[in-house]
């Protein structure tokens, strides 16, 4: 049992679930489809309305490639997989996994939350767990307690991380801010960067292993931690 | 009418309800000591007296956060975003983590002596949660207040979608407010 609802081109989808976990897929189609536990329907605006009928049901919608895709969840894990357009989800509770998608603003009060690919902005708030994106244009991270990994980000990085070790590999082409109140602070240049560094610890001394310039600007600061800034 | 529909006739506001939270107060305060605690929140409410247009009025302290009540949607909005200016400010000139995220919503409120309490005010709170340090996050219905107007203008509005918020029966639309 399935509902479709024909949505040519790259359609916003919205979704409201409960408390199952749910699967979002970006696939070569040109419609919508959810597994039938769920109603579907046009909203005013032109979005595709999808709402669980039932709060604790499991829930799997597949969407053309490019769909922007809204998702709203008590609890339970959001996978969206494929490659989507801009991609916000919402979780009071269950982690957050997101392939591939252009722009992204991904929210849970806790759970651990990693995005592949963000060719775009990508936001990401968490206030317990982990963070770990892939690649991205640019970052903006908030977190309560865990450790935040940002394995690459070509433009500008700002991340706010209350406690919790922080480790980014940045392209360079965008000022780098991070800030934690306890937790140590690792940033890692392209080679032969030559970054204007402002650091300051209140608890030790900064460790910058570059050679200091004006390529990109990198403020860090943590009133309990280390901090590393190193061209590779 | 009957005593009791006297009374909440009386007592029930309509306004827009904010509520700021200082994000990691307490590790802030298990690092720096209860002095530095009490400067930062010396500085959160030395902003918001300076920010605050007639008619609006800090409700309440709850610890490190306010609950704010505006009788406009639109100056609730443009107050807000200016005092996550000034938050910010205030955080890059000094040593103080003002990280304080403010969650804002338009609905009626009931009057308790100088409290306020009722339906409209834990969503407001709980929009809170869902905001970031330095983010201003508001509800459709707040929006909705201001749209005839050009207020919306001077700022960059951006969907989060239908969210579920803690000990709410049905997911409300939120959306985070940036400066244009």
């Amino acid at each position: 049992m399935s509902d479709t609802v024909d949505a040519p081109g790259q359609p916003e989808v919205r979704i409201t679930a409960g408390s199952g976990s749910i699967t979002v897929m970006g696939e070569a189609r040109d419609d919508v489809v959810t597994d039938g536990h769920a109603d579907v329907h046009r909203g005013h605006d032109g979005a595709i309305e999808i709402a669980s009928r039932r709060r604790s049901r499991s829930m799997t919608v597949r969407c053309p490639e490019g769909s922007s895709v809204m998702v709203g969840s008590r609890s339970g894990s959001l996978r969206l997989s494929g490659r989507l357009g801009a991609v916000r989800a919402t979780t009071m509770s269950g982690s957050i996994d997101v392939e591939e998608s252009k722009g992204a603003d991904l929210r849970a009060m806790s759970g651990t939350i990693t995005i592949g690919t963000c060719d775009g902005p990508c936001r990401i708030k968490t206030k317990s767990g982990s963070i770990r994106v892939g690649s991205a244009d640019s970052v903006s991270v908030h977190i309560g307690s865990g450790r935040v990994t940002i394995d690459h980000v070509a433009g500008s990085v700002s991340v706010r991380a209350v406690s919790g070790s922080v480790t980014l590999e940045a392209g360079g082409g965008g000022p780098v801010e991070v800030e934690t109140m306890s937790g140590s602070i690792t940033v890692l240049l392209p080679s032969g960067c030559r970054p204007d560094v402002r650091a300051k610890s209140l608890s030790s001394r900064p460790k910058i292993e570059c050679e200091r310039g004006n390529d990109c600007s990198v403020a860090v600061r943590t009133l309990s931690g280390g901090i590393t800034v190193r061209c590779r | 009418m009957t005593w009791g529909e006297a009374v909440l006739d009386a007592d029930v506001l309509t306004g827009a309800v904010a509520f700021t939270d200082i994000c990691g107060f307490t590790e802030f305060t298990a690092v720096r000591g209860d002095r530095d605690a009490l400067l930062l929140l010396g500085t959160q409410e030395r902003v918001v007296r300076g920010c605050l247009p007639d008619g609006a009025r800090v409700v309440k302290e709850l610890g490190d956060g306010l609950l704010l009540w505006f009788p406009e949607a639109a100056s609730a909005l443009a107050t807000t975003m200016q005092l996550q200016d000034q938050f910010e400010s205030e955080s890059a000139a000094t040593e103080l983590p003002l990280w304080v995220r403010i969650g804002l919503h338009w609905g009626a409120q009931t009057r308790r002596g100088d409290d306020l309490i009722g339906h409209d005010v834990n969503i407001a709170s709980r929009v809170a949660d869902v905001a970031g340090p330095a983010e201003v996050v508001v509800t459709d219905e707040l929006l909705r207040q201001i749209r005839p107007t050009s207020a919306l203008d001077q700022f960059e509005i951006e969907e989060l979608g239908p969210v579920v918020m803690k000990g709410l029966p049905d997911p409300v639309r939120l959306f985070r407010v940036a400066r244009a």
